[in-house]
């Protein structure tokens, strides 16, 4: 960071925004914590051993990638392949607790917020509105991939049911299967 | 679970904290998904419980009997009246929040009554508000409610989301055991006739045929006899392992589900070859099929009824001891409750005593009883069996600790070194997440219904969590374990939480790596997978 703070912060748009990268982090875990009751949220936030908290830990680390990915032009192949990997643990989790999709996936949208009061913070106003566009494209991208993979996990969780009730009989079905003659398939 | 703020509330920052008792008047949501399937009258009238009747959680109308208050606060009184320990866990809590956190449920739901001490809660207003004269005086204010059928509704609801897995006691600073608390509050919830389908109809099953599926003896013969012919194919050898005889030294009871789920029956398969490669003098029975029961999970008088089949097969038989098979919950049974419930144990009976090692386990001076866990372990560390690790080496692994035989019976170093022995690659989980202090599977005291996949896995959030952290950073690919409700409930949990981990029993793994006096070159695994052509994965 120290290196990225001594930049003029009225240089360019991409490096001033760079510079809030953590507050951006920040304020989309508030938000994403106010899907949960304030006792649970305030749980969340504070608790910082990765395996005492695992809602915690796998929404710090999506805000970190998010944060990392929206604040910078060209993100690279890495930084994208760990913000796709966190988004996937963060909506396994989501998927299966007690929140409608739009719970789910809506957390995201509020990143377009959090980016343009930042952008506006460090001075990014009328000039940034190309920046402004590209941001809320790609927020819409990540939308999509979080409803995406929402929607995935609820399938599975479907078929994790379907699965669950052949194997939980495998050996009787197929011991009557064999005692009445048929084929084992 | 509770409100969550509106919307556009969001934007004001956290809520303040809502006082206690208004919390605890948020009615439950029965949301497809987060409850049990309500058991069936004619399993409620088979088991002859009271008041069985047609209901639906989702109903506005549970149709209780008439008198249902008068039921419960009878109920309740009976229980305080027998339980010191439940009078003093109504008593006690100082409310110092160390358990808040602790709770699988609470860390995968998000629900703050999952927190062990809102969940105690439930029952404990109860408690104030009918049996304390504070309670009666201040009502509200000293965090007293009487009863009423939210109230009932709120039992159903959140005694339906505890595990019994203790877990919360472990932090404690008293010691007050809310899985206690559960079990008498799903008591008093029988009382009305209102029980889950997934845990009587198991017992009814036991009840008349002596195991969970309802399978008859002869079907039961006709399944380990496939089992042995599935092990001569992949080891050459023939076994005939006897059943109903008497005049042995061991009767072996193994979880059921052991003999007809997979991977249940890879396990088992290790356990007959694990006897055969000693020696082992041992009757299988079928009257006493199930090690299995879901009667703890019910009711005390249920438990004892369903366990009564141990001694009484043991005495039938005339074994000296009783060795049990890889399960969580029989433990805790065997372990806490055999003895009070049951016991004494049939007069023939001696302290289990290791025929081969001569170990003599006095912790079972009174039970008779004891694990496949810790016989296999003093086998081992008397060097009494010849392993081949290596068959085992296309696999990493990592050992769950069940809640049972972790917390309940202390089982924390015998699987280790079943499992260290039989495979030359096991890592560890992170420790806050092991032995004591293991995380349930999320599907224990009976929540293994498929109904409640999608409450299970948040409950199991926390173990998958752990899971997923050695898969990624140890490439672990085997999760073993030694409770029969694990090795099915597991497998959604590792296919959800970390795809494309597989659960083991240890005897399955101790299976694959023993090598019998007589059998030919082993070219598969237990599951006939191919073996490792030999190194490290
Ligand atoms: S016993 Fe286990 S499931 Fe029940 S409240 Fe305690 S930690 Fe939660
Ligand atoms: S840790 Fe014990 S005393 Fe503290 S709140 Fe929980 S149950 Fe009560």
């Amino acid at each position: 960071m120290t290196a990225r703070q001594i930049l003029p912060v009225e240089t360019s748009f991409w490096p001033a925004l760079a510079l809030r990268e953590e507050d951006i982090a920040r304020q989309w875990l508030e938000k994403m914590g106010q899907s949960y009751p304030a006792q649970t949220a305030a749980f969340i936030a504070a608790q910082e051993d990765p395996f005492a908290n695992p809602v915690g830990d796998r929404a710090r680390r999506a805000a970190r990638a998010l944060a990392r990915v929206l604040t910078t032009p060209r993100p690279l192949p890495a930084e994208e392949e760990e913000l796709a990997a966190a988004l996937d643990d963060l909506m396994r989790v989501r998927a299966v607790q007690a929140l409608t999709p739009e719970e789910a996936v809506g957390s995201f949208f509020a990143l377009k917020a959090i980016l343009r009061a930042s952008a506006a913070a460090v001075g990014g106003g009328e000039e940034a509105a190309g920046e402004l566009a590209d941001l809320d494209a790609r927020v819409d991208r990540i939308v999509l991939a979080a409803f995406g993979k929402y929607s995935r996990c609820r399938e599975t969780l479907f078929a994790l049911r379907a699965e669950e009730i052949r194997r939980r009989h495998a050996r009787l079905s197929r011991f009557f299967r064999e005692a009445e003659g048929e084929d084992d398939p | 679970m509770s409100p969550r703020p509106a919307p556009d509330a969001s934007t004001q920052g956290p809520r303040a904290e809502q006082p206690r008792a208004r919390r605890l008047e948020t009615p439950p949501v029965f949301s497809p998904g987060s409850f049990c399937h309500p058991a069936r009258q004619e399993t409620v009238a088979a088991l002859g419980l009271p008041h069985p009747h047609p209901w639906q959680p989702t109903e506005e109308d549970w149709h209780l009997p008439e008198n249902w208050e008068a039921i419960l606060r009878a109920a309740f009184q009976d229980r305080l009246r027998k339980y010191r320990s439940l009078r003093v866990f109504m008593d006690i809590c100082a409310r110092c929040g160390a358990c808040a956190d602790k709770c699988h449920f609470f860390l995968g739901t998000g629900d703050p009554k999952n927190m062990p001490v809102l969940r105690a809660e439930l029952l404990r207003s109860v408690y104030r508000g009918e049996f304390t004269l504070a309670g009666r005086l201040l009502g509200k204010a000293a965090g007293a409610r009487t009863l009423s059928k939210t109230i009932v509704k709120e039992w159903f609801a959140y005694f339906y989301r505890c595990t019994e897995c203790r877990r919360c006691a472990l932090f404690c600073p008293y010691g007050i055991d809310t899985a206690e608390i559960t079990m008498i509050a799903r008591e008093l919830l029988l009382e009305l006739g209102l029980g889950a389908n997934w845990i009587l109809e198991p017992v009814a099953n036991c009840a008349r045929s002596g195991n969970h599926l309802g399978i008859r003896p002869q079907v039961f013969q006709e399944m380990v006899q496939a089992l042995c012919d599935d092990i001569r194919e992949i080891t050459g050898i023939r076994l005939t392992p006897p059943c109903n005889e008497k005049g042995h030294e061991v009767l072996f009871i193994a979880p059921s589900g052991d003999l007809y789920t997979e991977p249940g029956v890879y396990t088992f398969m290790g356990y007959l070859l694990l006897f055969q490669a000693i020696g082992l003098d041992y009757t299988l029975s079928t009257y006493a099929s199930e090690g299995g029961n879901f009667g703890l999970f019910a009711s005390a008088e249920l438990a004892a009824k369903v366990n009564a089949k141990i001694y009484a097969e043991a005495g039938r038989l005339g074994v000296k001891w009783i060795l049990g098979g890889e399960c969580g919950h029989m433990w805790r049974m065997a372990h806490q409750y055999m003895d009070s419930m049951n016991g004494p144990a049939p007069a023939g009976l001696e302290v289990p005593r290791n025929p081969v090692t001569g170990t003599v386990f006095r912790h079972a001076a009174s039970t008779k009883m004891i694990h496949i866990a810790e016989f296999s372990a003093d086998l081992l560390l008397h060097r009494a069996l010849v392993l081949d690790p290596a068959r085992n080496d296309h696999l990493i692994v990592t050992f769950h600790d069940s809640c049972n035989p972790a917390r309940a019976m202390g089982l924390l170093e015998e699987p280790r070194i079943v499992l260290r022995a039989a495979c030359n690659h096991f890592v560890e989980m992170p420790e806050n997440t092991i032995r004591e202090r293991t995380f349930c599977c999320g599907s224990g005291a009976g929540l293994n219904g498929d109904e409640i996949m999608a409450l299970r896995m948040q409950g199991g959030l926390p173990r998958g969590h752990a899971l997923r952290h050695v898969q990624r950073h140890n490439g672990v690919n085997t999760l073993a374990c030694i409770c029969a409700i694990d090795r099915n409930s597991l497998r959604p949990l590792a296919d959800y939480w970390a795809p494309g981990v597989s659960v083991a029993g240890a005897h399955e793994l101790l299976g694959n790596a023993l090598v019998l006096p007589g059998e030919g070159e082993r070219t598969t695994d237990l599951r006939r997978e191919p073996l490792p052509p030999g190194g490290a994965p």
